[in-house]
C-alpha cells in the first residue's frame, strides 16, 4: 500500500517538474532537431544517401538527447538534498528509482518517439519506415535511460559527470541500437523486422529487470 | 524505541572520523551531540540514518524485541532542506511524506505546518521563500504524520536544526520537540547553540 | 554488502589463503610472481616469435602477412580473458570488501586496454594489405573495439573519484555491468554484421599447418605470462602508492635500495 503511494509519489514529482520546467524536455528535443539537421550539410542532400544514412542519424540523435537528460536523474535532487528523501525511504530503493525513470522515459521517450517520423521526412524516408522509427525509438529510449540511471547514479554530483557518463553509457547502447536501426532497415527493404523487435524488446526488458537494482547499489555507493 | 550503538567508528574522505563510540539511548530522551567542527557529528547521524555505512560497529534501532531498519526507525533532517524550488511547500511535503510512509494527505500536510507557524507557505513556490521561511517548512516534513502511525513513534535525528531561525521560530521548534519528546518519540540533534528544551531526560554526547 | 577487511579476516580467519588479502602479505608472493613470469613471457615470446616468423610455412594465399596472427589473434583473446578476470576481481571487492581485490581489478585494466589497442591496430596492419583496407567493420574486432571502450571508461570512472574507497565500489560496478553486456554485445554485433555485409571477411583460415597452431599456442602463453606480470607489478606499485607510510612497507622495499 505505501509502496504504491511512494511510487506514485515520485512518478507525480518528475511530472510536475516537467511541467514547471519546459526546458527540461525542450531542449532535448531542439537538440534532436539541430543534429539531425546537421547531416545533410555534411553529406550533401541527394535524396538517395539521405536515406541511406537518415535511420541511423535519426535513432543516434535520439539516444544522444536521452542521454543529455541522465543528469536530471540525480544531481539536482543532491544538490538541494532531496536525494536523502530517497535514501532513506522504507520502500525499496530500485522501485523508486523505477518510478523515476519510469517518468522520464514517459515524458522525454514518448516526445522524441513522436517527433522522429517528422524527421524521416527530412530524410526523404517512407511512411512504413518513419512509424517503425517511432516504435523503436520509444523502446530504445528507456533502455538507455535504465542503463544510464546506473552511470548516473555513480556519477552523482561528480566534475564532468555528463560526459563520462556520455562514455560509459554510449557503448552499453549498441544492442539497443544494432536491433532499433535493423528494424526500421528491414522495413525499408521491404523485409519483416519481427526479429529485431522481438530482440529489442527483449533487451529493454533485461534491463528493466536488472538496472534499477544496479542504479540502487551505484546511489548507495556514490553517496556513502 | 531504543537505540543501541557499539563501538562504531567512520571514516570520510579515506581518514577516520571517530572511533569506539558506544551509547545507548531510550523513548523520551533528548540526546545532543557535541564536538569540534569536523568531529564527525554529521556523520554520526547520517550512519543512524542509514545514510552511510560505519567503518566498524553497530546500530541498532530496536522496538520491543524487534530489530527496525534506520529507514523505518528514524527521520533525518539534515543541512539542506531536501526540497526543490520548483515546487510549492505541499508539493515537497506531499512527496516528502509519501517517501517516508507517512501521512501525506491534505489534513496531515496542514497540520504540520500550522504547528510550524508556517501554514500560509501551503501553495506558495519554494524557491521564493526566505531562508526562515525554508527551514521551517522543511522541519515540517518531521511532523506528517503526527506520532507516524504505529506504536512507538519515530526517532527524529536533526542536523543543526536551529540554524537560520530568528529566536520566536527556535521557540517554536523547541516546543515541537518537547511535546515530541513526552510523546514518547526520541530526538538526536546537533547544534553549535545551547537551546533551552523540556525533556525527561537530557544527554549529551561530546565526539 | 560491503564489509571491513578486518571483519573478512575474522570470519575467515584461520585459513591459509585468506591471508593473501592483506596487501602486506600479498607483497612479496606478487613480487616473485611477477620475476617469474617475466622470464616465462621473455622465453615463450622468443620461442613463439621465431616459430611463427621464421619456421612457419607461408600462406597460400595471403603469403607472409598472415603471420602478423600471432600477435593480433593471442592479443585479442588476452583483451576479453582480461576483461572476465577484472570483473571478477571486482565481484571478489564488492561482495567481500577486500581492498587488494579492488587494486588487482584496477592493475588489469590498463594492460586489457592494451591488449584491446595492439589487436586492433595489428588487425589494421593486416587488413590493409589483405583486404584494401585498414579496417573492417567486422564482428571480432567490432567488439574488440567496444570492449577498448569499456576499458576506458572504467579507469575514466576509476580516476574521477577523489575518495578512493568509493572509486573502487564504483569502477567495480561498472566493471560488471560491462561484463554481463559483453556476450550481449558479442551477439549483438555478430548479428548486426550478417545484416549488413553478405560476405564473410573472417580474419583466420580455417585449416592451420601444426607448425602454425603451435606458434599460436605459445604466443597465446606468452602473451598471458606478459599480463600477469604487467598486473603483478603495477599492483605492486598501486599497494606502494596506498600503503605509503606503512611500516611493513619500508621493511620490504628495504632489499631493493641495496
Amino acid at each position: 500500500m505505501s509502496l504504491r503511494v511512494a511510487v506514485g509519489a515520485v512518478f507525480r514529482r518528475e511530472m510536475q517538474l516537467f511541467a514547471r520546467r519546459k526546458s527540461d524536455w525542450a531542449n532535448p528535443l531542439m537538440f534532436f532537431l539541430i543534429v539531425c539537421s546537421l547531416f545533410p550539410f555534411a553529406v550533401g542532400s541527394e535524396s538517395e544517401r539521405l536515406k541511406l544514412i537518415g535511420i541511423g542519424v535519426i535513432f543516434v540523435g535520439a539516444l544522444l538527447a536521452a542521454m543529455l537528460s541522465l543528469p536530471r536523474l540525480f544531481d539536482e535532487d543532491a544538490r538541494d538534498g532531496s536525494l536523502e528523501l530517497l535514501l532513506t525511504s522504507p520502500e525499496p530503493l530500485a522501485v523508486l528509482i523505477l518510478a523515476r525513470v519510469a517518468a522520464l522515459s514517459l515524458a522525454l521517450g514518448v516526445a522524441l518517439a513522436v517527433v522522429s517520423p517528422v524527421f524521416a521526412l527530412f530524410y526523404a524516408l517512407p511512411g512504413d519506415v518513419a512509424a517503425m522509427l517511432a516504435l523503436t525509438v520509444a523502446m530504445a529510449v528507456p533502455t538507455l535511460l535504465l542503463v544510464g540511471a546506473i552511470a548516473a547514479a555513480l556519477l552523482v554530483s561528480a566534475r564532468g559527470g555528463a560526459i563520462l557518463t556520455a562514455v560509459l553509457v554510449l557503448p552499453l547502447t549498441i544492442p539497443t541500437l544494432i536491433f532499433g536501426a535493423g528494424a526500421a532497415l528491414r522495413v525499408l527493404y521491404g523485409e519483416s523486422p519481427a526479429a529485431e523487435l522481438a530482440l529489442q524488446a527483449a533487451f529493454m526488458l533485461l534491463a528493466l529487470a536488472l538496472c534499477p537494482l544496479a542504479a540502487a547499489a551505484a546511489l548507495k555507493i556514490s553517496t556513502d | 524505541m531504543k537505540l543501541v550503538v557499539t563501538s562504531l567508528a567512520a571514516e570520510r574522505g579515506g581518514r577516520a572520523v571517530f572511533d569506539g563510540v558506544s551509547f545507548a539511548a531510550e523513548a523520551g530522551t533528548l540526546l545532543r551531540v557535541t564536538g569540534a567542527n569536523g568531529a564527525g557529528k554529521t556523520t554520526l547521524l547520517r550512519i543512524l540514518a542509514g545514510l552511510a555505512a560505519p567503518a566498524a560497529g553497530e546500530v541498532q534501532w530496536l522496538a520491543g524485541d524487534a530489530t527496525l531498519a534506520p529507514a523505518q526507525a528514524a527521520s533525518y533532517v539534515g543541512h539542506a532542506n531536501a526540497f526543490n524550488d520548483a515546487l510549492t511547500v505541499r508539493e515537497n511535503l506531499a512527496y516528502a511524506a509519501a517517501l517516508a510512509g507517512l501521512d501525506d494527505s491534505r489534513q496531515g500536510i496542514e497540520s504540520a505546518l500550522t504547528a510550524l507557524g508556517v501554514r500560509n507557505l501551503l501553495n506558495r513556490r519554494f524557491g521564493t521563500l526566505s531562508q526562515g521561511q525554508r527551514k521551517r517548512a522543511s522541519l515540517a516534513r518531521l511532523l506528517a504524520g503526527g506520532t507516524g502511525g504505529s506504536a512507538s513513534p519515530r526517532a527524529w535525528l536533526l542536523d543543526e536544526p536551529f540554524v537560520a531561525l530568528d529566536v520566536d521560530t527556535q521557540a517554536q521548534l523547541a516546543a515541537v520537540i518537547g511535546s515530541r519528546l513526552a510523546a514518547g518519540g526520541l530526538v538526536i540533534y546537533t547544534s553549535h547553540q545551547a537551546v533551552d528544551i523540556a525533556a525527561a531526560r537530557t544527554e549529551e554526547l561530546a565526539l | 554488502m560491503a564489509r571491513t577487511e578486518q571483519q573478512s579476516n575474522e570470519k575467515y580467519g584461520g585459513r591459509w589463503f585468506w591471508r593473501y588479502a592483506s596487501p602486506a602479505a600479498f607483497f612479496p608472493l606478487a613480487g616473485r610472481i611477477e620475476a617469474l613470469c617475466w622470464v616465462l613471457a621473455i622465453v615463450l615470446s622468443a620461442i613463439g616469435l621465431y616459430l611463427g616468423f621464421f619456421v612457419a610455412p607461408t600462406d597460400a594465399q595471403q603469403g607472409e602477412v598472415y603471420r602478423v596472427i600471432f600477435i593480433h589473434v593471442p592479443a585479442a583473446w588476452m583483451a576479453m580473458v582480461i576483461y572476465l578476470a577484472m570483473a571478477f576481481w571486482s565481484l571478489l571487492g564488492l561482495v567481500l570488501g577486500t581492498r587488494l581485490s579492488f587494486m588487482m581489478s584496477h592493475a588489469l585494466a590498463p594492460t586489457g586496454a592494451i591488449m584491446a589497442v595492439i589487436s586492433l591496430w595489428t588487425g589494421a596492419l593486416w587488413g590493409r594489405p589483405t583486404w584494401g583496407t585498414y579496417w573492417v567493420w567486422d564482428a571480432r574486432l567490432t567488439s574488440t573495439l567496444i570492449l577498448f571502450f569499456l576499458y576506458v571508461g572504467y579507469m575514466a570512472l576509476a580516476a574521477s573519484f577523489d575518495d578512493k574507497k568509493k572509486g573502487d565500489r564504483a569502477s567495480a560496478l561498472i566493471a560488471l555491468v560491462g561484463a554481463i553486456n559483453v556476450p550481449i554485445i558479442y551477439f549483438s554485433v555478430k548479428w548486426w554484421n550478417t545484416l549488413h555485409q553478405g560476405s564473410s571477411v573472417r580474419p583466420g583460415s580455417s585449416s592451420m599447418a601444426t607448425t602454425m597452431l603451435t606458434a599460436m599456442l605459445i604466443m597465446t602463453f606468452a602473451f598471458w605470462a606478459y599480463s600477469i606480470a604487467a598486473a603483478m607489478h603495477r599492483l605492486r606499485t598501486g599497494v606502494i602508492e596506498r600503503e605509503g607510510k606503512a611500516a611493513w612497507l619500508r621493511d620490504a622495499m628495504k632489499g631493493w635500495l641495496r
